[in-house]
């Protein structure tokens, strides 16, 4: 048999059951050398559970842990090519930046001078210079996540895993740990999954993402892919806004309760349409349908509307004279792209 | 001003017996009672001769060292299984192991006698004593290392882990210093309990003394003042191991 070329890393009905609990059904995913992989979904959705099975935390209940074609789900964590960054960073409180950063390679017995090259390099990669001899608890916590992921990066991961990186941060100090964060993984050119229930913080780290819901994969694709083409409506919710209206297809042509008629093809049946706030614009004729409120949100105006049909639209578009007449109780139609339209099976739920 | 009265009244009669008892140790008047005659440090040379003071003293030491070693391991022991439990079965057997505590020591003396001796015919001895100091200092053990660990980051044990410790090597290098210092303070709370007791050790010592049963017996028979020399001793030992203890436990960490 001619040699497939093997992700780094590939999940092979992976599942975990707590009990009678299904933290994650079995799921099949793999992850190619040099992704920013992001794994997104709501809170309780099985992903630290994911995280923790390929770090070698929690043993599944199902399913192989290949990477670079190597079955490691026999392995614990400390043999595992892998490295974590914690949730909550999980710091040595009792020693130095320096001795945290150390850690890994004074377990491994590696030369003091090694040692002390790596730690400086490590430390500089985070722009941690000069706080080697600095206690934990003297850091503020983005010091401490540079900290945690230094000792991580030091280790020189095949994986480098983080788990709601950046979920403890206040939100300017957030901005400026994911712009470091790519820096880093560009720097290094390493292959890094994150897990984190902010669909923002997905698109703004990650080339890849995957979406759990409930212990399932429901999709995964790139951040556009996901935005734009939604594989479910739980996807179309759960990522950025969407306005969804139930239809009806009839001889490949999907009339909407609303009003207008879309070409789909398909089965004859129920179905929904999904259409993204931005793709949605005034205009003379087109989705009938009444303003119910205006948000002015800076650099744009998002309105909420209901159709004839009762069902709530979004619209979101640049401050103006066009935004500013949808006044709350106003009269309009809005117009959309064909290829604005993402029409969803029943079945896709 | 009368309630300042009342307060230096209470505390006179509180703490009036103790001062006297460290105030005769250092008198050379042969009566306890005033006058108390001169300064003399006579009744503590008496001591230092004394074989059978000698002989309990080191009985003591050593019970109180075995005491403090073995309740700090089970207690630890038992302190890091029940924070693995939910709270609800944690609650149920802290309460058990609490029962020592809870139950008059005549209760928990009378019940290692009967079971161990008259039941398993286990001979009287230090080993029994040493257990019996165990039952009884060991749930103090498990609530000061519970709340240490209510302290612990966990996570900081996954990340040894994860950086290639085995599970040991993520207890020494990461648990054991973070905390030693109460396991220290428990130590040392066990010793001051052990030096304390006279009713289990009277209990189940059966030739030999410890301090107190040694104290015991000289009561019995003379009232001399060499008793105020030891009773200056043990308190100053068990103050100064409470308060080691308490400073270890509470602020070094
Ligand atoms: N050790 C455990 N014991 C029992 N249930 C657990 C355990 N860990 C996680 N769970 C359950 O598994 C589900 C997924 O949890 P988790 O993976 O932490 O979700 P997420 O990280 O997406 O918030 C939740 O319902 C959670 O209650
Ligand atoms: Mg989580």
């Amino acid at each position: 048999m001619p040699a497939l070329p093997s992700p780094l890393l590939r999940l092979e009905g992976l599942s975990k059951s707590f009990g009678p609990t299904v933290a994650v059904a079995p799921l099949d995913l793999a992850v190619e050398a040099g992704d920013f992989c992001a794994i997104l979904g709501p809170s309780g959705c099985g992903k630290s559970t994911l995280l923790r099975m390929i770090a070698g935390f929690t043993e599944p209940s199902s399913g192989r842990v290949l990477i670079d074609g190597q079955d490691v789900t026999a392995l614990g964590p400390e043999q595992r090519p892998t490295n974590m960054v914690f949730q909550g960073y999980g710091l040595f409180p009792h020693l130095t930046v320096a001795q945290n950063v150390a850690f890994g390679l004074a377990l491994r017995k590696r030369p003091p001078a090694e040692t002390a090259g790596r730690v400086a390099e490590a430390l500089k990669l985070v722009r941690l210079e000069g706080f080697d001899d600095r206690s934990i608890d003297k850091l503020s916590g983005g010091q401490q996540q540079r900290v945690a992921l230094a000792r991580a990066l030091i280790m020189r991961p095949k994986i480098l895993l983080l788990d709601e990186p950046l979920a403890a941060l206040d939100l300017k100090l957030r901005q400026q740990m994911q712009e470091e964060l790519r820096r880093i993984h560009a720097d290094i050119g390493g292959t890094f999954i994150f897990v984190t229930h902010d669909q923002g913080e997905a698109f703004a780290l990650a080339n890849r993402v995957v979406v759990m819901n409930a212990g399932r994969v429901e999709q995964l694709g790139t951040p556009q892919e996901v935005y734009r083409t939604p594989a479910s409506l739980f996807v179309a919710n759960f990522v950025g806004e969407a306005s969804i209206l139930k239809g009806e297809r009839r001889n490949g042509m999907v009339t909407l309760a609303a009003g207008p008629e879309i070409a789909s093809a398909g089965p004859d049946g129920p179905v929904s349409a999904m259409i993204r706030p931005e793709r949605l614009q005034p205009a003379a004729q087109g989705l009938a349908a009444t303003v119910v409120d205006q948000q002015f949100l800076g650099e744009a105006v998002r309105v909420t509307a209901l159709t004839s049909s009762g069902e709530r639209i979004h619209v979101r578009l640049p401050d103006g004279p066009d935004a500013a007449r949808l006044v709350p109780g106003s009269k309009v139609a809005f117009a959309f792209a064909p290829d604005a339209v993402r029409i969803l099976e029943e079945s896709a739920r | 001003m009368i309630w300042r009265i009342v307060i230096v009244l209470f505390l006179l009669f509180m703490l009036g017996p103790i001062l006297l008892v460290v105030l005769f140790s250092f008198g050379s008047n042969a009566l306890i009672g005033f006058p108390m005659g001169s300064l003399t440090f006579a009744w503590y040379r008496e001591l230092l001769g004394d074989s059978g003071f000698f002989d309990a003293f080191q009985t003591s030491i050593v019970v109180a060292l075995a005491t403090a070693i073995l309740s700090t391991i089970t207690g630890t022991l038992a302190a890091m299984g029940l924070m693995r439990l939910t709270p609800r079965p944690a609650r149920t057997v802290l309460a058990a192991l609490s029962l020592p505590v809870l139950l008059p020591p005549l209760v928990v003396a009378i019940a290692i006698v009967v079971l161990f001796v008259r039941g398993l015919g286990v001979g009287l001895g230090l080993p029994v004593v040493i257990l019996g100091h165990v039952l009884v200092a060991q749930p103090f053990v498990i609530l000061i290392v519970m709340a240490r660990l209510a302290r612990f980051d966990t996570a900081s044990l996954d990340a040894a882990r994860d950086l290639g410790a085995t599970r040991w090597q993520a207890f020494r290098l990461v648990m054991l210093p973070q905390i030693a210092s109460a396991l220290v303070g428990a130590a040392l709370v066990s010793a001051a309990i052990s030096l304390d007791d006279f009713i289990i050790a009277s209990f189940t010592i059966g030739g030999g003394n410890t301090v107190s049963t040694f104290v015991w017996g000289k009561m019995r028979t003379t009232l001399d003042p060499s008793i105020n020399a030891i009773a200056t001793v043990l308190l100053v030992m068990t103050i100064g191991l409470s308060a080691l203890a308490l400073r270890l436990a509470r602020y070094r960490e």
